[in-house]
């Protein structure tokens, strides 16, 4: 009745997978579950899957592109206390799962960790009376440590089954369409780098290019033209649990990007591009970096400026040297969180997401000693993209 | 469209099985944590002597039972019964509530999955409390009570 041979299995498991994938709309997850744990209330937005543990604390989680399976983080309210699990469904009323604190080695469903496990007792859509986050993936993702948001993001890029992917090998398949019933719902790095969810399926990012477009005060007012003068760069690294360790730009261009003299400084009456076509730099999505699930990829200004005293004066307000950096994992994508403000003692750096390729960052060096009043500090606004 | 969707998982079952994929299985959902029942019995065997002195007291929970020592507030599961979080594990929850039945010449009958302890309490003039204790991760328990 039904041959066993690989070419023919792996089309029945494509298309049951694909038959179950157009009628699954509905939440897989969503509803009410007793659980070894207590009570577990699902609701389900996209991808994200978030409720009660118990009455107790919050889940929240990702589950794979076939919806099958969910990595997620419990947490209590009462003491902060938090871990990891991965739940696999067992048919549509029931799972099975391991959990582990967040020292340990991340489970897998049927390995590792401590088992939990939930049968349905609901499905429909429950009310929540303990679950504390945004109810978005963006705010979601962002609370969490770099090591689970890998380690969502890979099992998003795959089909969470046990041994790894369970879509069968493409090139036997030898259909025509087999590719759009195999692509993945989301870029595979998605999961390490948000951002790239704003990019097309398939989009395999070689690059990242960061631009400064602006420079001028915090806060614009007609107070006459500010003059600045001194250095900034950018820089990139590949941070690890061993270290940082800088990454080269493409043409092996010097970090700075700006680089006055009093003389020579720039004068502006507001925010404005006083780069030119220069306050661009090309960073490698450096593989080695990437191979370590570990590690992160840093942008960083390093700056080390002045403001000439208005009017010809002599007292120069000196910011002095400056870093200030984010994470290529900290953009937001416009699908998740429109905003992240990261702050480092006075100076701040936001990241603002949109909906085009780039990502956006505004930053502010705060004036040393507020002498100016009006004029804190010095914004430095810039985007950031993925290029292949 | 609900025949289409036991069609398209029936096929999937089927193709996964023929296949050899790994799935969850009847196994996998039986829980392999110690048996609620022994646990109980070593729990209480094992129950420190000041734990013993505080279950025979009096408190402010249903019945006029004490809360654990180390109780902290967690919020209610209904407005009837009372709850509290603790760091003892639902075995050593049960043993303690076993222990203020015996000093208060009451009765208990325990019983509840792996993780999950049921104690019912008759206390004759106190009347009869039904305990809960669920446990939590990363350790400790939800305790309800309520007067029945």
């Amino acid at each position: 009745m039904f041959k066993t041979n690989g070419r023919t299995c792996a089309k029945a498991v494509v298309l049951g997978t694909a038959l179950l994938a157009s009628t699954s709309a509905f939440a897989q997850w969503q509803g009410t579950w007793g659980t070894t744990y207590g009570d577990v209330k699902l609701q389900e937005s996209g991808k994200y899957v978030y409720g009660d543990y118990g009455n107790w604390g919050t889940i929240g989680g990702l589950k794979s592109a076939d919806g099958k399976t969910m990595r997620g983080v419990y947490r209590r309210n009462d003491d902060g206390t938090y871990g990891y699990f991965e739940w696999r469904l067992a048919g549509g009323s029931a799972f099975v799962g391991r959990w582990v604190k967040p020292s340990q080695t991340l489970p897998r469903w049927n390995s590792g960790g401590t088992k939990w496990v939930g049968n349905r007792k609901a499905t429909a859509r429950p009310r929540l009376s303990v679950y504390r986050g945004g109810g978005n993936i963006g705010t979601f993702m962002g609370a969490q440590q770099a090591k689970y948001q890998r380690w969502a993001g890979s099992l998003y890029a795959s089909n969470g089954s046990a041994g790894g992917s369970n879509r069968p090998d493409t090139a036997s398949l030898g259909q025509s369409n087999a590719s759009s019933i195999l692509a993945p719902q989301s870029n595979p790095l998605a999961g390490r780098f948000p951002k790239l969810e704003d990019y097309s399926v398939g989009f395999k990012p070689s690059w990242f290019e960061v631009s400064l477009t602006r420079m001028g005060p915090t806060i614009s007012i007609n107070e006459g033209t500010s003059e600045y003068f001194g250095i900034l760069g950018i820089y990139a690294y590949c941070e690890t649990a061993s270290g940082s360790r800088l990454l080269k730009s493409f043409g092996n261009l010097k970090p700075r990007v700006f680089d006055r003299s009093r003389r020579n400084s720039a004068k502006v009456r507001r925010a404005s591009n006083v780069f030119g076509d220069g306050g661009v730099r090309r960073f490698a999505m450096d593989k080695a970096c990437l191979a370590d699930p570990q590690a992160r990829l840093k942008v960083q200004l390093q700056t080390n400026l002045k403001e000439a005293e208005p009017g010809g004066g002599k007292f120069d307000e000196v910011y002095g040297y400056r870093s200030l950096h984010f994470y290529l994992d900290d953009l937001p994508s416009s699908k998740g969180s429109s905003e992240r403000r990261l702050m480092g003692g006075a100076d701040r750096i936001n990241l603002v997401a949109n909906d085009g390729s780039e990502a956006f960052f505004s930053a502010a060096i705060r004036d040393p000693e507020g002498a100016r009043g009006s004029r804190t500090g010095i914004l430095l606004d810039g985007s950031v993209r993925f290029t292949q | 469209m609900t025949a289409l969707r036991i069609t398209a998982a029936a096929l999937l079952a089927l193709s996964l099985g023929a296949c050899g994929e790994s799935e969850p299985s009847a196994d996998d959902m039986i829980n392999d944590a110690s048996d609620m029942a022994a646990g109980i019995d070593q729990a209480s065997a094992e129950l420190p002597e000041e734990l013993r002195e505080a279950a025979a007291g009096t408190g402010q929970m249903p019945c006029n039972l004490p809360a654990l020592p180390d109780a902290s507030t967690a919020q209610a599961m209904n407005i009837e019964g009372k709850t509290f979080n603790t760091a003892s594990e639902p075995d050593q929850v049960a043993a303690f509530y076993m222990a203020a039945a015996d000093a208060r010449g009451g009765s208990a009958t325990t019983s509840g999955p792996p993780g999950l302890a049921e104690i019912i309490l008759t206390l004759g003039d106190e009347g009869t409390c039904r305990i809960v204790a669920q446990g939590m991760m990363p350790g400790g328990s939800n305790v309800q009570i309520n007067k029945q």
